[in-house]
């Protein structure tokens, strides 16, 4: 009966405190809940001093218009300004309700923005020193200025915000998209000195895309990954869920999808001065599609398609890995990690100059192995 | 059976270190931690605590010489009255600037957070107070708000830290034990005042009937402070990384801050995290003013400690509001405490020890004499 009582008591008490809001007494009418911040450098046009810097989009719901309103159920509005900061206490300057950063789902970064060592370094301090943004919010590079996202009127949802996070959740079903919050964002940047791969947004009239992505290296854009090479760069990293993959085997398209995808790194040996490390791949999953009259349920069938898949896997891999070793010069494809982490004494003696390590000295195999469970409802 | 309303449980000594110790310095932790000895911070506390059950065991070997008596009384005996005082006088003063730091440290947590409007001398005023309270209410008092306030701190907060599991990636804690000893040792004093606290057991152990009751409990929240700590840091490291985390001033409030609940109807969990740290940093600040008020008692002779607890009030909120900043009030922390702690911990009881040995001094020599 004590022991009830003494339950109770801490019942009672755990609702006072936790079920209790509002602390800071600004009613929920008077805030405007700022959903997406587009950021981008300011244009000589925009300018109202010679000091701006930034362009600042915001949108925000407009409460009465969401339910069955015949407006818009967004409003958007922008600032220009020297720091983040600033053109946010700008806008307490401009409306009467108070600008709310909590539930911000989204940030766009511009791509001059990403092109800009300086103005990137400022931003991305300005914003992770305020308290106030949610570090769970989503960022994105758009090619050109990110104040075109506003201009989307999305054909299919009321708001913006939810949309465009709503296709960044759906990376647990297609590797496709890669999933990028700020917290991930800046913890990349701290661990690969400035090395960043973030989603690219390309916004079109009626809706947004997400489409492969941008790379970064020492805090500046070096280039886009297309849409396939994102799915691939999931893929290297450990980041890929769901997903689908295509291989035309007997002349005949055929879709296999994945439901896990794991990848797994080792390091056989070391000679000559090369690092040699195998990627192994493992991918379980199902054929979804192949030819009407067609039987697939044979196993002999599908041992060969998955032979098509793994090889197809390879081929993918090993190009992108080549793309960054190549092309991009940086390595964000989980080697470094691999090292820092594994082989702890073999990082530190090539720590210092690892990019040039991982140009010339590391070489990269990649194993898959491809399980097809299942082939769906009919033979 | 009637209790004694001076003298308080096993289990109310452990749950009064457990509060005492764990304070303001949980939520920075995790990046002095990582700071000191990168991916493998974690195992500065364990052997920090390693250390410290040791500790512990010299101060209850020390009281249980003299049963009923804390420090401030068989110091006077152990050292003569004058000398005695002096030592009484030091742990009092260093008490002050503990409460006056955690106030001021706490103060401007929740003023970045909470109550960004609300003046700072507001926040402090209104926690100072509330625990002169609890204070003038005696031992008793101080042992059942510890004891009432642990389930409501812990239970929550032990569910809530456990939903950041997804955000976590424990590969981030590799490379594991490369951090040569040398390193690893001379990180340990920067450590030491994660663990500040527990020597106020060299007061509580005097206000428990049987001295000897006391190895269970206060090894066991030894333990537990152990694990809490390590736990704070092998999260905050798992979810952060070690680079990042060392550039964070609170790591586990920006960790908190990251945590988002299944089927969101709470989204935001540092409000409620910090308004439940409000009762840690309450309950530190209630048994710390306790024993600096009965040192007090003690050095001026008296025998209620009642009178002494809102002159120091003042005296605590001046010198909280003396560091101009967060960095002026981290700098005198980082200057003050290893030094202060490292010496009231070791130091203190195990030349106590070692005298009253010596002079054979205590209960326990007279009757076998």
């Amino acid at each position: 009966m004590k022991a009830i009582n003494c339950l109770r008591a801490v019942a009672a008490m755990l609702c006072v405190m936790l079920l209790a809001g509002c602390w800071d007494k600004i009613e929920i009418e008077d805030r405007l809940f700022v959903l997406s911040i587009g950021i981008d450098s300011a244009e000589e046009a925009e300018h109202q001093i010679s000091e701006d810097k930034y362009t600042l989009s915001f949108v925000s719901p407009v409460v009465d218009q969401i339910k069955e309103g015949p407006g818009p159920a967004f409003r958007t509005y922008k600032t220009v300004n020297r720091s983040v900061i600033m053109s946010l206490s700008q806008l307490l300057e401009r409306f009467s309700k108070k600008q709310f950063f909590g539930h911000t789902r989204n940030i766009f970064f511009g791509e001059d923005i990403m092109k800009d060592e300086k103005l990137l370094k400022e931003i991305l301090d300005g914003i992770s020193r305020y308290h106030e943004f949610h570090n769970s919010m989503y960022a994105y590079i758009v090619p050109g200025r990110a104040e075109e996202v506003f201009k989307v009127k999305p054909m299919y949802d009321k708001l913006l915000a939810p949309y465009i996070a709503g296709i960044i959740e759906n990376s647990d079903y297609t590797s496709k998209v890669i999933k990028l919050t700020f917290s991930d964002m800046i913890i990349m940047l701290e661990n690969q000195k400035g090395g960043l791969v973030i989603p690219k947004l390309v916004p079109e009239k009626e809706e947004v895309k997400i489409n492969g992505a941008g790379v970064l290296k020492d805090y500046k854009l070096i280039g886009y990954l297309d849409d396939q090479e994102a799915a691939v760069y999931n893929w290297l990293t450990n980041k890929a869920k769901g997903g689908t993959i295509e291989v035309v085997y007997n002349d005949i398209s055929t879709v296999f999808r994945h439901y896990t995808f794991i990848r797994k790194i080792e390091m056989p040996k070391m000679e000559g001065g090369k690092i040699y490390l195998n990627y192994n791949i493992e991918a379980e999953g199902s054929i979804e599609e192949y030819m009407m009259g067609k039987e697939i349920l044979d196993n002999v069938l599908l041992n060969k398609i998955s032979r098509e898949v793994e090889k197809k896997i390879e081929d993918e891999s090993e190009k992108l890995i080549k793309k960054f070793r190549q092309e991009f010069k940086v390595d964000l494809i989980g080697a470094k990690d691999y090292l820092s982490k594994y082989q702890p004494k073999l990082y530190k003696t090539i720590e210092n100059d690892y990019e040039k390590f991982f140009t010339d000295n590391i070489v990269i195999k990649v194993t898959a192995k491809v399980n097809i469970r299942r082939v769906g409802l009919i033979k | 059976m009637i209790r004694n309303n001076d003298t308080i449980s096993p289990y109310q000594l452990a749950i009064i270190i457990i509060m005492t110790v764990i304070s303001v310095e949980a939520f920075s932790l995790a990046g002095d931690a990582a700071s000191a000895l990168g991916t493998d911070g974690w195992i500065a506390i364990v052997i920090l605590g390693i250390i410290n059950i040791f500790a512990v065991l010299f101060m209850i070997k020390l009281n249980s010489i003299f049963p009923g008596k804390t420090i401030a009384e068989y110091s006077q005996i152990i050292i003569g009255t004058i000398p005695g005082k002096i030592l009484t006088s030091f742990f009092a003063v260093y008490l002050i600037i503990v409460i006056a730091y955690v106030t001021r440290a706490f103060t401007e947590v929740i003023k970045m957070f909470l109550l960004f409007r609300t003046p700072t001398e507001v926040i402090m005023l209104s926690l100072i107070l509330v625990c002169t309270y609890i204070v003038r209410g005696g031992i008793e008092c101080v042992a059942r708000i510890n004891e009432l306030l642990f389930p409501i701190l812990f239970i929550p907060f032990l569910i809530i830290i456990l939903f950041g599991l997804p955000i976590m990636d424990f590969s981030n804690l590799r490379p594991v034990l490369q951090t040569p000893a040398g390193k690893v040792l001379t990180s340990i004093p920067r450590m030491i005042f994660s663990f500040g606290g527990i020597e106020l057991a060299l007061y509580y152990i005097g206000f428990m009937k049987e001295p000897k009751r006391a190895y269970k409990p206060l090894i066991l929240s030894v333990l537990f402070l152990i694990f809490f700590f390590t736990m704070i840091i092998v999260f905050c490291i798992a979810a952060f990384g070690a680079k990042t985390i060392t550039k964070i001033i609170w790591p586990l409030v920006s960790y908190i801050r990251l945590i988002s609940l299944p089927g969101v109807f709470i989204d935001r969990l540092d409000g409620v995290i910090l308004s439940l740290w409000v009762l840690t940093v309450f309950t530190t600040i209630v048994s710390t003013l306790f024993i600096a008020s009965y040192s007090i008692s003690k050095v001026a002779g008296t025998n209620e400690n009642k009178q002494f607890v809102l002159p120091l009030v003042i005296i605590i909120y001046y010198l909280a509001l003396q560091p101009v900043s967060i960095a002026e009030l981290y700098e005198w922390g980082s200057i003050i405490f290893p030094y202060a702690v490292a010496a009231f911990i070791y130091a203190v009881p195990v030349v106590l020890l070692l005298i009253a040995k010596l002079r054979k001094l205590g209960v326990k020599q007279n009757e076998s004499n």
